[in-house]
């Protein structure tokens, strides 16, 4: 049968990227004197997932590295190999070059095998600085004086011990155990199921003879092959690769083997099938010792069932979290989107229905106008639901912080703690892709600058840790993320001289609030020394621009020796904007609401021309540039006289203007459509939309509209 | 009637891969995600034969096979162990926790089926 496997390829690396991510986390989380042996569990089988996967899908190079890893990992659960800091840091770097490896095969790249073969080299080279403080096992004969023993409580005592082999003829007398342990350890053991004089314990000379059990007899004794080593005789059929025990337990039939035979001891009511099995070697009888494994079994589940009891609440949560993902879907992105544009239609469909409808007297054509409003209701709860199809909790972005925060600062040799807050507040997916990299420099720039170094924070008298704390909230239609850091704020005098050295207009007396917005000026950068950590002077100018081309703003809030805080604010979703309409002549204009700080009628007499600067309107105390947008756009008709029209104040990140505009029409949802995709970009407006009667109107650009007016306002002034 | 056949692993990816194989083979296939699932699946259901990868959430193979075979309708079910450990003491472990069989990951899909038939009753 030939299956084409690239159908379940795709999974294969989502459900990769997944494993990666929580291998990181929990890596992150490991408290390494004293792992918790769940999340370590965790960690493993994370590796071991991919490994599966990896193998079974043919990408030998992820294979190969999860392998190590994994036996590594092994290792550190079972305790034979010591968690260190150093050896968190390998694994996490196994975790980046395999999600490299991951992201060349899913965009069908040719593979670069060194990656591979140095993440391998560094993961061996964590076993072999552990080894010499790793005890090489030692090898003991066990001889019983007198009466054998046909209860499995010795072998079970020497399995708590270690590996052991034994004499399977018919006085079990003659044991070897491997063990770690000392003797006196081993003795310890014994003493539970032996008294001291019923035995004899030697060390054995080498391990050959305890390794390579060999069927031989010797002098005194007899060397039997081990207890695994008969199970392999058990086996009904090996194949390359699979094999079936004896007895296949439905079909109950009877094989005989070359040299043995299996008896199918269906009868039995054993509730573990294979203990009824007798095996007949040449030479032997044997019962697999599985009477004493049951009990095992037996008693471990209680101790299970009380660990579950005991478990912390976090754990829980856990568990509520995992269960909510196995009830979910896979849907692919570009689904979703139709399903939001085409709802984005009926939105638009729903509004000049309601339009068209408002014609009609409501007294005359009353089911009408129900049926409108339950319309609009359900167009309303649909288009909320198709929404929050897109929304994801911001611990997308808020996850990788602890990995930078950690590398960074190992990097700066700062001591930092990091703080999350409100991870579960959910936003569009789009913002959330593109608000990763502008947190990272904002986060980076926090560590570098704001955070001091432990000997300077322990001078000031603050805790020589520092706290970096992300918090996301809502407010309004909008979300707030906010980067704060209890560092050392931002220096007013240095960004003052800066500026000045960078040929800016800046002058002594600017208010605080004027003066930090400067970091974000391009090509501004304060740090004395330019690290490869942040400080190449570009980046928060980057920040800023990232930001508002989604549609949001930042601000800082900063105190000397206190902290610093920056705030992101964002719209909650890109695809419906909550909008203002407006008039100028004939032309409906939606300016954002974020940006809208009040709407009033002017006094004429407040209004002054400046020269070269263009009009100022003097309200509460403060002189705002006056923009008339139907001059910035060229229009014929607009009013002229301001008494005449409104002022909407908008507050943007060049501070607040004054925008002239004739009449308000009311506030509306309106769905973005996007003018760069279907037209061409335009200055000044950020996008269309279709309004309840049919009509088109354009969505304004605040930043570039205020822009685009200082330009104008130059340009004639130079003329 | 067509055999029903559980498969329980963790990963999405090897499942839908055994899943699509079976059922290309004719036969019908119910899915879980971890050993509890997988145990839930199997009580709420009759199941012919049970598929269970070793290393999962919650539960894992071992008890599973465990749980299973304490469940009086599926003491005699086939129960295969899909591992990617194949030492000597998974077998062990394997066969006395109750396993008809293993086979080892990476597997063909052919040999997944050829497998699955020998041990249907």
């Amino acid at each position: 049968m030939n299956i084409d496997m690239s159908q379940f390829i795709q999974t294969f690396f989502e459900e990769t990227g997944e494993h990666l991510s929580s291998m990181e986390n929990l890596l992150l989380s490991l408290n390494i004197e004293a792992p918790d042996a769940e999340e370590l569990n965790a960690i493993f089988r994370a590796a071991h997932s991919i490994k599966g996967g990896a193998a079974t899908f043919g990408f030998t190079d992820l294979t190969e590295v999860t392998h190590i890893l994994e036996n590594q990992l092994d290792r550190v659960r079972r305790g034979t190999l010591q968690l260190r800091i150093d050896m968190v840091d390998t694994f996490l770097q196994a975790g980046d070059a395999l999600r490299g490896m991951l992201e060349v095969h899913q965009n069908g790249k040719e593979e670069d095998k060194s990656v591979a073969e140095t993440i391998c080299a560094k993961l061996q080279a964590l076993e072999q600085t552990d080894q010499p403080a790793k005890a090489a096992p030692s090898y003991w004969g066990l001889c019983l004086r007198g009466q054998k023993r046909d209860d499995d409580s010795l072998r079970q005592a020497l399995l708590s011990q270690g590996w052991v082999q034994d004499d399977d003829g018919p006085d079990r007398s003659q044991f070897y155990v491997a063990t770690m342990d000392t003797e006196a350890q081993l003795r310890d053991a014994l003493d539970f199921v032996l008294a001291r004089d019923e035995y004899t314990l030697t060390l054995a000379e080498n391990e050959v003879a305890a390794t390579n059990p060999v069927m031989e007899e010797g002098d005194g004794y007899g060397l039997f092959a081990p207890a695994a080593a008969a199970t392999h005789s058990a086996v009904l059929e090996e194949g390359d690769g699979f094999g079936l025990f004896a007895p296949v337990p439905a079909s109950g039939v009877v094989e005989e083997g070359d040299g043995y035979g299996l008896f199918a001891a269906v009868s039995r009511p054993a509730p573990v099938p294979s203990s009824g099995v007798i095996e007949e070697g040449n030479r032997y009888g044997l019962f697999a010792p599985v009477s004493a494994t049951t009990e095992a079994v037996v008693a471990e589940e209680p101790a299970q069932v009380a660990r579950v009891g005991g478990r912390r609440a976090s754990d829980r949560e856990k568990e509520a979290t995992q269960a909510a993902e196995s009830a979910s879907i896979r849907v692919g992105v570009e689904k979703v989107d139709q399903i939001i544009n085409l709802v984005g239609e009926l939105v638009i469909t729903q509004a000049m229905l309601a339009q068209v409808a408002s014609n009609f007297d409501p007294a005359v054509h009353e089911r009408l106008h129900n049926g409108v409003a339950l319309l609009e209701r359900n167009t309303r709860e649909l288009q909320e639901s198709a929404m929050s199809i897109r929304m994801m909790p911001i611990s997308f972005v808020f996850s990788r912080f602890p990995r930078v925060v950690r590398d960074t600062a190992a990097k700066l040799d700062k001591k930092v703690r990091l703080v999350t807050q409100g991870e579960g507040t959910e936003l569009d997916r789009g913002l959330i892709e593109k608000l990763a990299d502008p947190m990272t420099h904002l986060v980076r720039n926090s560590l570098d600058h704001g955070i001091e170094r432990p000997e300077v924070r322990v001078a000031k008298g603050k805790d020589e840790i520092g706290t970096l704390t992300l918090k996301a909230f809502h407010q309004g239609g909008n979300i707030i993320i906010q980067v704060l850091d209890d560092g050392a704020g931002l220096n007013r005098d240095r960004i003052l001289a800066k500026a000045k050295s960078q040929g800016m207009s800046v002058s002594d007396a600017m208010t605080d609030a004027e003066v930090w917005p400067l970091i974000f000026e391009p090509g501004f950068s304060t740090a004395e020394t330019v690290t490869d950590v942040s400080g190449r002077g570009v980046g928060m100018d980057v920040v800023r621009r990232n930001i508002q081309s989604m549609g949001g703003r930042i601000d800082i809030d900063t105190i000397k020796d206190g902290g610093t805080n920056m705030t992101i604010r964002l719209p909650l979703t890109l695809a419906i904007l909550d909008g203002m309409a407006i008039r100028v002549e004939k032309n409906v204009y939606v300016i954002p609401l974020t940006f809208i700080v009040e709407s009033l009628q002017p006094d004429p007499e407040h209004i002054k021309t400046v020269a070269g600067k263009g009009r100022v309107v003097h309200m509460r105390g403060e002189y705002l540039p006056v923009i008339t947008l139907h001059e910035v756009f060229g229009l014929e008709d607009g009013i002229e006289r301001f008494d005449n029209g409104l002022f909407v104040v908008l507050e943007s990140d060049g501070g607040r203007t004054a925008l002239f505009v004739d009449d308000l029409l009311g506030q509306h949802q309106v769905v973005i459509k996007s003018l760069e995709t279907n037209f061409r970009k335009v200055p000044g407006v950020s996008g269309a939309t279709i309004m309840g009667d049919g009509r088109v109107a354009l969505i304004i650009d605040v930043e570039s509209l205020v822009r685009l007016s200082q330009e104008k306002v130059k340009k004639n002034a130079a003329a | 009637m067509a055999k029903t056949i559980l498969t329980v692993d963790d990963s999405a990816a090897i499942r839908q891969m055994v899943t699509f194989t079976l059922k290309t083979a004719g036969f019908q296939v119910v899915e879980a995600g971890d050993g509890e699932a997988g145990l839930r699946m199997a009580k709420s259901q009759k199941v012919d034969l049970i598929l269970t990868d070793q290393n999962m959430p919650r539960m894992d193979g071992l008890s599973l096979i465990r749980a299973l075979r304490s469940e009086p309708q599926y003491r005699t079910t086939p129960i295969l162990m899909l591992t990617t450990e194949a030492g000597d003491a998974m077998k062990t472990q394997g066969r006395e926790a109750g396993a008809s069989g293993w086979l080892v990951k990476p597997f063909d899909p052919q040999k997944l089926l050829d497998v699955v038939r020998k041990v249907l009753p």
